[in-house]
């Protein structure tokens, strides 16, 4: 039994754009609206997800000024999201709601973000203190913690518990900088070795520069419709057949025991009662690598490795295209670039095409089910989703 | 019929609202026991969850039945991190760590060009400030 259903899909390549956030969503969004060949007056409510535009281009009201653009007609129901790096899926989330329940009949849910110091005119140092933003401001950003940093917390805790190594992390960014390679939407199309990314300078440790993935700028809608409605659209219609929404407690220090990462168990759990499946089941994951260790962290606490595994696992190809459980065939956030409000509905337009079989060099065979992965800011909000192909 | 909520009720010391207020463990109080060498959390007494920061209720099971408790000062690191690339007030090359302090566990400062590892014992040695906050600042033993 599908939740919702994804009939349409678009985004931007990622990387560096100058253009108005509304004219860099439109090229994401009516590239969706085409692909479900439905007219704009059919849209009946839109959900947009951003999460900086008030502190690195003051916008903040942008859901009105963006459907307007897209030329959404004035009786759609408009409204912006925000939920740190997991935006997108938020946005989502209430779509999925929305046609489950009758509210509305068609859906169009995307993010757009300018992250990149082109982009918004900021530098690195204050873009990395907007991105703290998303950390608690008296427990959290006055000792000093960044977005880096909070992950790195948790991954050093991971390789003292576990024994994982930094050559592990590494091959986490060479692996997805290998499927990248196959994406011409990503932001980096050229492959990394090891050496490469444990030569790369420390940002926090244990993370080096290539541990982490790139500020970026771009765009991805997806149209979704109630289940039985989604044959009539005439296109090959993809499944959401679960979504769950958990939290962590903030600050991090009340967090239970790092890298336990509670709160994506929790939401994992829930998605596979909802879809019916385990985590045997999954033919492929789009998961939140953020960092390096973020992807090791979520690899267990999805259940796709049991705990202290991951690390072993990728550096023997297990999570790589041709393996047992391909991870993040888009490149991810690592290679693909992470234009943070863009990046949940990202992860659906991978998977859905990856479900219908329209991935070219980087898909994975015989795709039937798959999970999406989208974590928020200082591990504080997870949001996981199962998409499955129609028989 | 239920009596009318008067200004003269919320003024009053007395009341049982204004008397849970004064009694919350607030930001204000939690940075001033920083000030004074100490760091201050809430145990719960429900749950007997105990964290190290202020919060109107427990973080644990939601009981608001959470009381003020003194930490030890001295604790050891359960993780850490060294950070090169930070906002710039902040600086780079400083460590910040999660130190368990008795049954809470705290993220703080690790005191400037000092390096600590996971399990290593440290003690307050007093507040870091940024952007007029202040946060715990340990050293190694």
């Amino acid at each position: 039994m599908a939740r919702a259903s994804v009939v349409g899909t678009g985004m931007t390549d990622f990387g560096v754009y100058t253009k108005p956030i509304a004219e860099l969503f439109a090229d994401a969004a009516l590239p969706a609206i085409d692909d479900a060949g439905i007219a704009n007056d059919e849209i009946d409510a839109f959900y947009f997800g951003n999460v900086l535009g008030g502190a690195t281009t003051n916008e903040t009201h942008l859901a009105p000024q963006v459907a307007s653009y897209i030329g959404l007609t004035p009786e759609t129901s408009v409204q912006r999201y925000e939920d740190a790096c997991a935006t997108g899926s938020l946005a989502l989330k209430h779509g999925v709601r929305a046609v489950e329940t009758g509210d509305h009949d068609v859906v169009l849910v995307g993010g757009a973000e300018q992250c990149t110091p082109k982009g918004t005119g900021i530098e690195t140092s204050e873009m990395t203190r907007i991105f703290g933003s998303g950390a608690h401001k008296q427990y959290e950003q006055a000792p000093g913690m960044t977005t880096a940093s909070v992950f790195a917390l948790h991954t050093q805790r991971h390789m003292h518990e576990y024994g994982t190594t930094e050559k592990h992390l590494a091959e986490v960014a060479v692996k997805n900088h290998y499927h990248g390679s196959m994406n011409s939407r990503a932001q980096f199309s050229e492959e990394k070795t090891v050496e490469e990314v444990l030569d790369s300078p420390i940002i926090a440790s244990p993370f080096r520069l290539l541990d982490c993935c790139p500020f970026s700028d771009g765009a991805s809608a997806v149209v979704i419709v109630s289940e039985d409605a989604a044959e009539s659209y005439g296109v090959d219609p993809i499944d959401i057949t679960g979504i769950s929404h958990q939290a962590n407690p903030v600050p991090v220090a009340d967090q239970p025991n790092p890298p336990s990462t509670d709160m994506v168990r929790r939401a994992a759990q829930n998605v596979y009662e909802q879809a019916d499946i385990g985590p045997n089941d999954v033919d492929v994951a789009e998961i939140h690598d953020c960092f390096t260790g973020a992807e090791i962290l979520a690899l267990e606490a999805l259940g796709l490795f049991e705990d202290g595994q991951a690390g072993p696992a990728t550096t023997e190809g297990r999570t790589r295209l041709d393996g047992e459980m391909p991870i993040n065939p888009s490149g991810g956030l690592k290679a693909k670039g992470h234009p943070i409000g863009a990046t949940g509905t990202a992860q659906i337009v991978e998977l859905t095409e990856q479900l219908k079989g329209e991935s070219g060099d980087r898909q994975v065979e015989d795709a039937k089910q798959a999970i999406a992965h989208n974590v928020g800011g200082m591990t504080a909000t997870a949001v996981v989703t199962a998409m499955e192909a129609r028989a | 019929m239920s009596k009318e909520f008067t200004r003269e009720d919320v003024n009053d010391e007395q009341s049982t609202e204004a008397l849970a207020e004064m009694d919350r463990l607030t930001h204000e109080k939690w940075e001033a026991a920083l000030e004074d060498g100490s760091l201050v959390g809430l145990e719960c007494e429900e749950c007997e969850y105990v964290t190290a920061t202020p919060n109107a209720a427990c973080v644990h099971c939601g009981d608001r039945s959470v009381s003020p408790v003194r930490l030890p000062k001295q604790g050891s690191v359960y993780s850490k991190t060294t950070i090169e690339v930070a906002p710039e007030a902040q600086g780079s090359g400083y460590q910040i760590a999660l130190v368990d302090v008795g049954d809470a566990r705290v993220l703080g400062r690790i005191t400037d060009g000092e390096r600590v590892d996971i399990d290593d014992e440290v003690e307050l040695s007093g507040p870091y400030e940024y952007d007029d906050d202040l946060a715990p600042l340990f050293e190694p033993i």
